[in-house]
């Protein structure tokens, strides 16, 4: 179990510098740079505020730095720090101290850490809460459906999930913005220090941000329930005498849980990771505005931050997945 | 035979809806069995076997299926009428089933000691430690070894052969007046299938449990049961003590399945086949079910379904002639010299004609 976890945790390095180094690449490949103004800046200063910011670097491999240290020290091994005196380089080298650098957005005032620190407490509350809608109604809506197979319940649970599934979340949020002020006169736009600890200001963004992963839960167990309804085993079970009841929560939930634990490290990464929409319409401070604003104003140490965030996050929810797939089946505890 | 059967199934009827209609699986199906009898249940694929014992324990898939008539009555209760309550108390209690696959057949994801205890607990209203040390004795009972230790498993650290000695002790849990084995040894290895079969016979002389023993396999049956019934597209069409249906069959499937199985004695060289396929359980045409594929074949057999007829005493089948197996053999016999003696001409006719040219 522990080597389980050790094993999967160094698996991460590898697929999080992939990420890096992608990220990175595509960047660069965009144009502009991060300290483009509206109207003309002068040359001078972008270059002065490229050094401040290491951007005067060669992107990859600085080799004239390497070749310069090298006739200094005469060391290879010392010199090579020179070859990684690189806009990468030095960032990777950085990143793996914790220090994701300074965002140019405040001209280097703010680090990035800061920032997720900052944002990210909120979209993880909002997160979380949406992720316990999506199953407290996804998981019962589904078994609903699959016990009451083409009844009034089953078309009432793909009538909900449709919704879910197609209608996008920013018709459904503004919808819930009208009906909430002009029903029921509650302002839903919020004074921003609510978002600090939990409030009840959380449960309508979280809602329309857990209506897709909640539709997604619901078919998902609907299939899964139908389709462990007619193994063997449950004729088995239903041979021995057993009720309804015993059948169904001793017999049928825990072996259909299991696809759907599958698509949950994905679920809970996307929905704590915030969305941009979603915390415009309900004016959430949350880490998804952030980083699609970070893209627009190519804040690069910013997007490599937030993207190597999410990347750990996802990576940490599979590891999550696949030790919870050993509490529930037993066949894959054992190999 | 003073005392009542245990299980006495009249006239049922089971039908399916499917999209093409309605198809009738089971066709006035009777028979009964006694206490403590083991009474073998054979045929092929569709034959209504399966059906027929899965509407003993009312767990027909509803819908479509559904029984359309008929009553089955088990000690004296007829099971047709009990409502899903009634029937909870019956099932794993004094009617238990063992399924043909042993591999699905169990829960994988719930030790083998959960499963067996909890129909313990359920009918005999044991305590969670009683129905743990009643499942131990119960997996000694079927050869398992380590019993105490095993009870913690999980189905998949089980082989094949071990598993259906988990379901059989399953089965016998509540010391079961009946107990149905649909195919038991269809999906082992024939060294384990002996094994099993063995076990069964050792255990149906030690708990006196009266079994249905549903097969297609007759040299299964010729070793297990007292009596057999041969079903056919949903209907019994013969009914015999075992020694009696291997030594005298009369209705021309039997006698056809008993010639498809190779002898050891070699008295017979050529296995001959029963030609076709079973009919479809759709077309409801008053004729006899097997017509199509019968070597004896006559015009009355168009109109008419034949019903069960006395044979012989004790022996029934649905047969409107008067055939045993040496008619069939002679006819095969016959007709592998008519083979031989058309092969033979066929041979001389090319030799003639390079002769002449």
């Amino acid at each position: 179990m522990i080597g389980f976890i050790i094993r999967r945790v160094l698996a991460m390095i590898p697929v999080l510098f992939l990420v890096a180094l992608i990220t990175f690449f595509m960047m660069k490949q965009a144009k502009g740079g991060p300290f483009d103004q509206e109207k003309e800046v002068a040359p001078s200063t972008i270059a002065l505020l490229n050094r401040k910011f290491g951007l005067d670097k060669p992107a990859w491999l600085n080799s004239a730095e390497f070749s310069n240290r090298l006739s200094t020290e005469g060391n290879p091994f010392l010199a090579l720090r020179g070859l990684f005196d690189s806009q990468f380089g030095n960032y990777l080298i950085n990143a793996v101290q914790g220090d994701l650098g300074p965002t140019y957005a405040s001209k280097g005032t703010e680090t990035v850490q800061d920032k997720i620190k900052e944002t990210f407490p909120i979209s993880l509350r909002l997160g979380m809460i949406s992720l316990a809608f999506a199953l407290l109604v996804g998981f019962p809506l589904g078994i609903l459906g699959a016990l009451r197979q083409n009844t009034i319940f089953d078309y009432f649970s793909l009538i909900i999930s449709t919704i879910g599934f197609s209608v996008p979340t920013f018709v459904t949020g503004l919808l819930l913005l009208l009906v909430m002020s002009k029903v029921f006169d509650v302002a839903p736009i919020k004074d921003p220090s609510v978002w600090q600890g939990f409030s009840t200001s959380y449960i309508p963004p979280a809602i329309i941000l857990g209506l897709g992963t909640m539709a997604y839960i619901t078919r998902l167990t609907r299939s899964s329930v139908l389709e462990v309804k007619r193994q063997d085993y449950i004729r088995t079970a239903r041979a021995k005498g057993l009720g309804d009841r015993v059948v169904i929560l001793r017999h049928i939930l825990r072996n259909s849980l299991i696809p759907v634990i599958t698509i949950l490290g994905p679920a809970v990464a996307g929905l704590v990771t915030g969305s941009f929409i979603i915390e415009s319409v309900f004016r959430v401070p949350g880490i998804g505005s952030e980083f699609i604003g970070a893209i627009g104003s190519r804040d690069y140490s910013m997007i490599m931050g937030s993207t190597l965030f999410f990347s750990l996050l996802v990576a940490l929810g599979n590891i999550m997945v696949d030790l919870s797939y050993g509490l529930i089946d037993p066949r894959i505890r054992n190999s | 035979m003073a005392e009542a059967p245990l299980l006495e199934v009249k006239n049922l009827q089971v039908q399916f809806k499917t999209a093409d209609g309605v198809v009738n699986a089971v066709n006035n199906v009777s028979f009964s069995v006694n206490r403590g009898e083991t009474l073998g249940i054979v045929g092929e694929s569709g034959s209504g076997k399966s059906v027929t014992s899965l509407s003993i324990m009312r767990l027909i898939p509803s819908p479509p299926g559904k029984i359309a008539g008929g009553q089955i009555l088990f000690d004296g209760d007829n099971l047709v009428d009990f409502s899903e309550s009634e029937m909870r108390k019956i099932r794993g209690n004094r009617i238990s089933m063992i399924f043909q696959d042993p591999m699905t057949s169990l829960n994988p994801v719930l030790r083998i000691g959960r499963q067996m205890t909890e129909s313990l607990q359920l009918h005999m209203g044991m305590t969670p430690k009683q129905a743990r040390n009643r499942a131990i004795d119960l997996l000694s009972m079927v050869g398992i070894p380590a019993p105490d230790k095993r009870l913690d498993d999980f189905p998949h650290q089980f082989s094949g052969g071990m598993r259906q000695r988990v379901m059989i002790a399953m089965g016998l849990a509540c010391n079961p007046e009946l107990l149905i084995a649909d195919e038991p040894t269809t999906a082992l290895d024939v060294t384990i299938q002996a094994q099993i079969l063995e076990l069964l016979n050792r255990l149906k002389n030690e708990t006196g449990t009266a079994i249905i023993f549903i097969t297609h396999d007759l040299g299964v049956v010729a070793g297990m049961t007292d009596r057999v019934i041969v079903m056919y597209a949903g209907r019994v069409v013969e009914q015999a003590s075992t020694n009696e249906l291997f030594h005298n069959p009369r209705m021309p499937y039997t006698i056809g399945l008993l010639d498809s199985i190779p002898r050891l004695d070699g008295i017979q060289t050529r296995l001959t086949p029963i030609p076709g396929l079973p009919p479809d359980l759709l077309e409801k045409t008053e004729r006899c079910p097997f017509a199509p594929r019968c070597d004896f074949v006559q015009e009355q057999c168009w109109s008419e379904t034949p019903s069960l007829r006395q044979v012989a005493p004790e022996h029934t089948a649905a047969c409107l002639f008067e055939i045993d197996r040496e008619q069939r053999q002679a006819m095969a016999a016959k007709k592998i010299a008519e083979e031989q003696a058309a092969l033979d001409a066929a041979l001389e006719d090319v030799l003639a004609h390079e002769q002449a040219s």
